[in-house]
């Protein structure tokens, strides 16, 4: 059976400059592959090393290549560092390398993002589904690495069905954006003011725009700042002296000053929403010190939190990801133990098929010197060849059936290739 | 076999309680959400049924109590319906499901203690006054169901509990005070023509607009808190949380008039 290899280095293992080092990202073409694949004819590229499939993953986080190869996993490695000319042994150093079940595992885990810096992230499924489409278009993927990734986007599927792993919100913008969602109906009918031009608020602004807020206004004291953003991330700039007119215009504010002080307090918020007509606001505050009084919260129809609230919220979140991966674990393990057994009746097949043509073939002899019989005896019955024919055939199939249960059980027990040699020995199947 | 329908609707509205409610405390799967939304439907086609083979075998049972009692829970669901087919919320139905169930066992319940109504007559004005009435009150609930849902999600946030102890499953509070919204645009109009055609009713059959009967005065007492929730809402742009409170107890005093009045208070009024 041919191995699976899997090697690579991630944020864990490695720091971001070596990470870089060794990125794969240039593999759009089957030309420009690592690797040469068995089925485009090895004699064409004689300098590449040839396997029998391969994907490679390179993201910011991780780098990745599984591999479906027969020779030593070193080899692989030589490829790798001369693909990006760097050290062997400084990737000796921070690599890790999984062979079949266990890189079959950690597959199914990167998939599901087990194995994420942000446990649950949905953009690994992602990527992991542009790589395999580049490893379709270059030719790379063969049975092995087809049903490989197949599985592995099923398995997160049922991880994120099954389990809470991916649920609610663990970046304080997300968060945001989440809160934001329980208080208006749709984001498009909305206008966002971002009050300061910090970096935690900037962020926070692009992911409402990536939500499709109808509107974003950003308030700052300095003008040209404010100004820098809007190219930035676009909108309207204004200076402070607008702050009330565009609170009153505006439903969603993030806030991020520098002040000292609170910006906003009860009082300003209450002749903001008599304009407004007390249609709901939402503020998120995330400088420190706070920029909006706390007392603002307690006016009806105002929604306040503050950085701390939006802590709290990301990380019980977090820690509920964390408890639910004990339960994806248990998937991945089920999915994995499934797949080693389809692996393992791969093997299966040429010995089935060579017992059902060596039982065939004596049924055929046997049915054959029978009629031979026959005929000396001068018995001649059309219907009997047929007749017997289908009687040797059946009893060949009955003597089968024991053996061929066992083998099919025994890969379920992981003894399979064991078996099948000792099965193989048994019926002189190789003779 | 007006026991046997109502029966059988009965438990339908407490299957579909029973789902909805296990969807918003766990996971609200499309699957659930059919499954709640399909017993509803059925309840409401047995009512249907109901209420046509009665209405036709038998004018006078509209002097029963239990008689009104179906018919509002009938308009309920289909106001709901009616509602879930524009704005497309699970959610409308998460209150009018035990509602439904509510009336319905009182229904049941009432079959017993019946208070048959005096001088009945039956004609197209008294048609129109319940039929009004009814979708009223049908618009009031699904207004107190949102307004509920409002300010238990607005409570939640107010008081910053984390985004994993939130119902997953309820609109956002724009959704909801839309909702809010549009039943009370839609339902006060009904409601008030539907006293009025009652007055004129009432004039028609007993000679007198007014006769000061307890319901009659909670009944302008609901007129007016509704006028107001209506009022507040055209003429302020009010929305949120002091609407929410207003069409929660537009309702409740609507409840009680139907439960506690009709039971403990002297009326002439079967429902």
């Amino acid at each position: 059976m041919s191995t699976i290899h899997l090697i690579g280095l991630n944020h864990r293992t490695a720091q971001v400059e070596v990470r870089e080092k060794f990125a794969l990202v240039e593999f759009t073409s089957p030309e420009k592959w690592p690797f040469l694949c068995h089925k485009h004819g090895i004699s064409s590229v004689q300098d590449k090393l040839a396997v029998k499939e391969s994907l490679i993953l390179s993201t910011c986080n991780r780098v990745e290549m599984i591999v479906v190869y027969d020779g030593d996993y070193e080899d692989l490695l030589k490829v790798w560092c001369e693909t990006r000319g760097a050290d062997i042994n400084e990737l000796r150093a921070c690599m890790y390398h999984y062979e079949d079940e266990e890189a079959i595992r950690h597959v199914f885990r990167v998939a599901s993002s087990l194995d994420s810096l942000v446990l649950g992230e949905p953009q690994i499924l992602g990527q992991l589904k542009a790589a395999y489409r580049l490893s379709v278009a270059a030719g790379h993927a063969g049975l092995l690495i087809n049903r490989l990734l197949h599985k592995a986007f099923s398995v997160a599927k049922r991880v994120r069905s099954e389990t809470a792993v991916a649920s609610s919100a663990v970046s304080i913008s997300y968060a945001a954006v989440e809160l934001a969602k329980r208080i208006f109906d749709d984001m498009g009918e909305h206008k966002a003011l971002l009050l300061g031009a910090g970096e935690m608020a900037e962020l926070a602004a692009m992911h409402l725009m990536h939500c499709g807020i109808k509107e974003l206004k950003i308030v700052n004291r300095t003008l040209s700042r404010a100004e820098e953003l809007v190219q930035k991330i676009g909108g309207e700039a204004y200076t402070f002296d607008a702050l009330e007119d565009c609170l009153a215009d505006t439903d969603i504010v993030i806030s991020s000053t520098g002040s000292m002080e609170p910006i906003i307090h009860a009082e300003l918020m209450q002749d903001v929403m008599q304009k407004r007509k007390k249609r709901p606001m939402f503020l998120i505050d995330i400088a420190m010190p706070r920029d909006i009084d706390p007392a603002v919260n307690h006016l009806d129809n105002v929604y306040v939190y503050d950085i701390d609230d939006l802590k709290e919220v990301v990380e019980e979140n977090l820690a509920n990801r964390k408890a639910e991966a004990n339960k994806a674990a248990q998937i991945v393990d089920e999915e994995v133990k499934a797949f080693e057994f389809w692996r393992g009746s791969l093997t299966l097949k040429p010995t089935i098929l060579d017992i059902e043509n060596k039982g065939n073939k004596i049924a055929e002899e046997e049915v054959a010197k029978t009629l031979r019989n026959f005929e000396h005896m001068g018995i001649h019955i059309p219907q009997l060849q047929e007749a017997l024919e289908k009687m040797a055939h059946s009893i060949v199939r009955k003597c089968h059936h024991a053996p061929l249960e066992y083998l099919h059980n025994s890969y379920k027990h992981n003894n399979g290739e064991q078996n099948t040699g000792i099965i193989r020995k048994v019926l002189k199947l190789d003779e | 076999m007006l026991v046997t329908l109502s029966l059988s609707s009965l438990v339908l509205c407490a299957v579909a309680t029973v789902l909805l409610y296990s969807g918003v405390v766990g996971h609200f799967s499309a699957a659930v959400q059919k499954k709640a939304i399909c017993c509803l439907g059925a309840s409401f086609l047995l009512l249907s049924l109901l209420l046509s083979v009665n209405f036709i075998r038998d004018m006078d049972i509209l002097v029963l109590r239990s008689w009104y009692l179906i018919p509002l829970c009938w308009s309920l669901l289909l106001i709901s319906f009616i509602l879930y087919y524009k704005v497309r919320y699970v959610t409308i139905f998460i209150f009018v499901a035990p509602l439904c169930f509510i009336l319905l066992l009182s229904a049941i319940v009432f079959l017993h203690q019946e208070k048959p109504m005096e001088n009945l007559v039956v004609g197209p004005i008294l048609l129109i006054h319940l039929f009004l009435i009814f979708a009223g009150i049908g618009l009031m609930g699904i207004s107190a169901g949102a307004g509920t849902l409002f300010l238990w999600q607005e409570k939640l946030l107010k008081n910053k509990t984390k985004l994993a102890h939130m119902p997953k499953n309820i609109p956002s509070l724009g959704a909801l005070d839309k909702v809010n919204s549009i039943a009370t645009n839609i339902g006060f109009p009904l409601y008030t023509v539907g006293l009025v055609s009652g007055f004129i009713w009432a004039y028609m059959a007993w000679g007198r607009i007014f006769s000061f009967d307890p319901k009659e005065i909670i009944s302008l007492l609901i007129l007016a808190l509704y006028g107001y929730l209506f009022y507040e809402r055209k003429v302020h742009g009010t929305n949120g949380r002091k609407t929410a409170q207003l069409a929660l107890a537009v309702f409740v005093i609507a409840m009680f008039s139907i439960f506690v009045v009709n039971t403990f208070l002297p009326t002439h009024h079967s429902f």
